[in-house]
């Protein structure tokens, strides 16, 4: 209550105060002819009163802090797509065990996946000799009975396993059964006698079905150290290990398995479209009119069949270390 | 001729008419500059750029509304952006209040100013500019708010905080 009289004092006060200050407070008496020449054309462009909006909100609402904030995220999210585009993740791309990459949707040699025939015209290489090389010359259409290449997921799995996915993304539900594996393990082994040990690892090799891919020895019999690698078949690998424990006292023991399941299907699936395609040039040969044509279409084929073989080549080395593990075996006396 | 029809020749680009706005409000725009700026001149200065800029952006504004609000925002803003490009303002004993006047000088003036401007002195800038603008350029708080380019919350505030300084300078402080 004594708030408010007081309050209510205050304000007649300033009131007062204020009214009297109007009775003093006058402009002066010329103020229309100081402002009357000053009165140019009063008409804006548009963009002056657009922009003075624009600033007089963010001033009011105090929107400096988002602004900025704003600016920062829209850097931020151009930052971070010109960096996704550099690295390349706008487009999957696959590499396969060659070091080659290209894209996920696999294509090749004028192959593509579905009812899509051979492209119609083909580039000849720079050794034509018939001075074709570097253009582009028509191939003849695809005979009625051509199959066209299948996708990934129909292509013939390696042995025997049952259906293999066609992208990476696929790849990683695949049973553990269905991978391949390159499993490698480095055992060093302490024993009473050397010689006697090599001998005893030999036996247990040959046991599980394996071999002995390289041995080393020095030093006297019976001490000394020795070097076995060993290459076991794969189911029998834990098992193998597991034996070496009866040896002597296991002093270091590594273990390694790299997963090679996406660079297979790759290689079967190149070579596949690769086989397709010799199919293709080979119908094609008897056809050709012209010479360079020929010519043209052997020196593809030439091609091609290198490279059949040179990935039938690769996925042979590649079936061996999947199918046999590598064991090295270092065993050594201790008086020596 | 009332405000309105005078915006309404301006907006059609007469001039004469600008004068009937001038005429009307430039006591109250003088008045204002100085208590803001306590500098003669340079409230004379100020006002006639309000006018100019107001005959400037006439044509924006919205007929019908009240004239004299939106002139003290026009002025309020020159003086607002005159302080911050760090020009003086500040009152000085050489200055002449009142003009061309006939009246006391600053000196003589000051000796008469009573306990309320005395007070008024010892607000902080903000505080006083609420108080002007709320008792002698009769602005609601809207209006007020409009002008500072602040929110209405905070000039309620700083009005109740500037009542409750003046309360203990001029009535509990004669107690």
């Amino acid at each position: 209550m004594k708030d408010n009289i007081y309050t209510a004092n205050v304000e007649k006060k300033l009131t007062e105060h204020f009214a009297a200050e109007k009775n003093k407070l006058k402009a002066p008496s010329d103020m229309w002819s100081r402002i009357k020449p000053n009165l140019s054309g009063n008409e804006e462009k548009w963009y002056h009163h657009f922009f003075s909006r624009i600033s007089k909100f963010i001033v009011q609402r105090r929107m400096f802090v988002t602004l900025a904030g704003s600016l920062a995220i829209i850097v931020v999210a151009i930052t971070g797509l010109w960096i996704a585009n550099e690295w390349g993740m706008g487009i999957p791309l696959r590499e396969n065990q060659a070091g080659e990459v290209r894209p996920e949707q696999f294509a090749t040699s004028g192959v593509v996946e579905g009812n899509t025939p051979m492209a119609a015209v083909k580039t000849l290489p720079d050794s034509d000799t018939s001075g074709a090389a570097g253009k582009l010359v028509p191939v003849p259409p695809l005979p009625p009975n051509f199959t066209p290449t299948p996708p990934l997921s129909a292509v013939a799995p390696y042995a025997g396993t049952p259906g293999i996915a066609e992208s990476s993304a696929e790849l990683g539900i695949l049973d553990k059964a269905e991978r391949q594996i390159i499993s490698t393990a480095n055992v060093t082994i302490e024993v009473e006698t050397v010689i006697q040990a090599v001998e005893q690892i030999q036996a247990a090799v040959e046991n599980v079905g394996g071999y002995v891919e390289e041995m080393n020895r020095s030093g006297e019999a019976g001490s000394g150290r020795a070097g076995i690698t060993a290459r076991v078949p794969q189911n029998r690998f834990t098992g193998f290990l597991t034996s070496m424990e009866s040896l002597g006292k296991i002093v270091n023991q590594s273990v390694k398995t790299d997963d090679v399941t996406e660079q297979f299907i790759d290689l079967e699936a190149r070579l596949n479209n690769l086989k397709l395609e010799e199919e293709h040039l080979n119908s094609l040969l008897g056809t050709t009119g012209t010479l360079s044509e020929t010519l043209a279409v052997e020196k593809e084929l030439t091609r091609v069949r290198a490279d059949v073989e040179g990935t039938q080549g690769r996925l042979k080395y590649l079936n061996r270390r999947i199918e046999l593990a590598t064991i090295v075996i270092n065993v050594f006396s201790p008086g020596d | 001729m009332n405000d309105s029809e005078a915006v309404s020749e301006c907006q059609a680009g007469n001039r004469e008419a600008f004068r009937h706005l001038v005429e009307n409000y430039k006591d109250i725009l003088f008045g204002t500059a100085i208590l803001m700026t306590g500098n003669n001149a340079i409230a004379e200065d100020m006002v006639q750029e309000a006018f100019i800029s107001a005959w400037k952006g006439i044509n924006r504004f919205q007929n019908g509304r009240p004239v004299k609000p939106w002139l003290v925002k026009i002025l309020v803003n020159k003086v607002l952006s005159n302080r911050r490009r760090g020009e003086p303002y500040k009152i000085s004993l050489d200055d002449n209040i009142g003009g061309n006047q006939s009246g006391p000088g600053l000196a003589e003036e000051f000796e008469v100013k009573d306990e309320v401007g005395r007070a008024l002195d010892k607000l902080s800038e903000e505080h006083r500019q609420v108080v002007i603008l709320r008792y002698f350029s009769e602005l609601s708080l809207e209006e007020i708010s409009a002008a500072m380019g602040c929110r209405q919350g905070t000039v309620k505030s700083r009005l109740h905080r500037a009542q409750g300084i003046l309360r203990e300078l001029l009535i509990e402080g004669n107690q």
